[in-house]
Parts: C-alpha cells; structure tokens; sequence
C-alpha cells in the first residue's frame, strides 16, 4: 500500500512448494508444524495429541469445531463471474 | 493465507479470541454506523462484512480498483473503513478484495506490530516458509 504496510487483498508472491505446505496444513485440520521452542502454553492446554519428532518439531492436533458457513465461491479473475469478466472486455 | 494468519493470531496470542470478535483498531473511533460497529473478524473472512464494495462493479465505492486509483487517501484501510454500508453485516456475500486487507488492519494495529514482521513471527518460520512470501510494495 502507499503507506507501506503489506496488501492483503491480492498480490502475494507464492512458490508451488509453498502451496504445497499449505496443503499439509490443511490435511492436518489446520494444526500446523511448529519448533518446540516457540510452542505457547494455550497450544499445550489445547492440544489432543503432540507427538515429538526426532528433528525437533512436533506435529499439533487441534480440536476442531465444526461450523456451517455461507461464503463466496471466488473463480476466475479476482473472482469475478464469467459474465462479469466477459463484460469487463 | 490471510485466513491463515489470523489463525495463527488467534492460535498463538492473546490479542484476538475468536473470528466472532468484533473489529478493534487502536487509534480509530469507532464508526457512528451501528452496523459497522456489528462487523466482526468473521465478516470480513468472508467477504459478508456489508461495505458497499464489489470488486465486479466499478461503481462501488470499495470497489478494488477504485481504492487503488484513488490519491486522496493513502491510508487503504481507513479508506476501507469509510466505505459506506450496503447491507448488514454478514447478510450478503460479495468479492470484494479490501474486506481481507482490512483483516491486516486488525491485526497488525491489534498486535502494534508491522504486517511483514508480524507474518514472519506467526507464521513463515520454517520448515513451513523458508522465506517470507509477503513482500510489501510501496504501489500495490
């Protein structure tokens, strides 16, 4: 942004080996590998199952709560319909 | 990944509780608009935060491409933040790409801690990012 703070709307500049990490993240249920050392105590009280791992990092399961949303499906050009791109053009 | 981040916000501080939580920025008075005081971080995760803003029409006033075209206010969040209402707040759902970055406003003024800087510390420590994917841009 012009005042120098980071955009969060688009423009994020991504390798596939990180799509890749976040795909992990996912299948995961949105737990996340972390190093021991930054592990804050609410993450110990909350978790159902840490198990070490021998190069130091733990892997985190998180109880999930599922809930129903009504979102947005984004598709084509900064999610804009078909119709809407076409009449872009 | 904003969806991510604010996760992580959740997950590892003490700053935000909940996407149920309400929009707190330091240093902004809360708007005269009861529905905006309503918005929550959940709103705007999903694009239902009730702005008038629609990224496929040019002639709404949140619109991305205005917001980015526009001089008069540098400061693309608290341009966000004036952008009058269109609906209650999670009652309609539009693409509209300023309601995530307005996500970085919270989070950012929540924590008093610069976005790029608060992404590394939550977020893009490895082995997950081994280098920081968020580079800020002084036009974008």
């Amino acid at each position: 942004m012009p005042t120098r703070e980071a955009y969060f709307g688009a423009g994020m500049y991504i390798e596939p080996r990180d799509f890749m990490k976040i795909g992990q993240v996912v299948l995961e249920g949105g737990a996340r590998l972390r190093t021991a050392r930054r592990q804050p105590r609410v993450d110990r009280d909350r978790a159902v199952d840490v198990a070490a791992r021998a190069h130091g990092q733990q892997r985190l399961r998180l109880p999930l709560v599922a809930r129903e949303l009504s979102i947005p499906r984004a598709h084509g050009e900064s999610g804009l319909s078909p119709a809407a791109m076409e009449a872009r053009s | 990944m904003t969806s991510l981040l604010v996760g992580a916000t959740i997950l590892n501080g003490n700053v935000l509780q909940h996407v149920d939580t309400g929009l707190r920025l330091p240093g902004i008075p809360e708007s005269d608009d009861p529905r905006k005081r309503k918005m929550t971080v959940e709103h705007l995760l999903t694009m239902r935060a009730g702005y008038f803003c629609d990224d496929g029409n040019d002639a709404a006033p949140g619109n991305e491409d205005r917001m980015q075209e526009q001089k008069e206010q540098p400061d693309w969040w608290q341009y966000t933040l004036d952008v009058p209402m269109a609906s209650e707040p999670g009652s309609n759902g539009v693409y509209c790409s300023s309601n995530p970055n307005l996500l970085g406003a919270v989070m950012s003024r929540a924590t008093g801690t610069w976005l790029p800087e608060h992404f590394r510390d939550r977020l893009a420590i490895p082995p997950y990012f081994p280098k920081l994917p968020y580079e800020p841009h002084a036009d974008a």
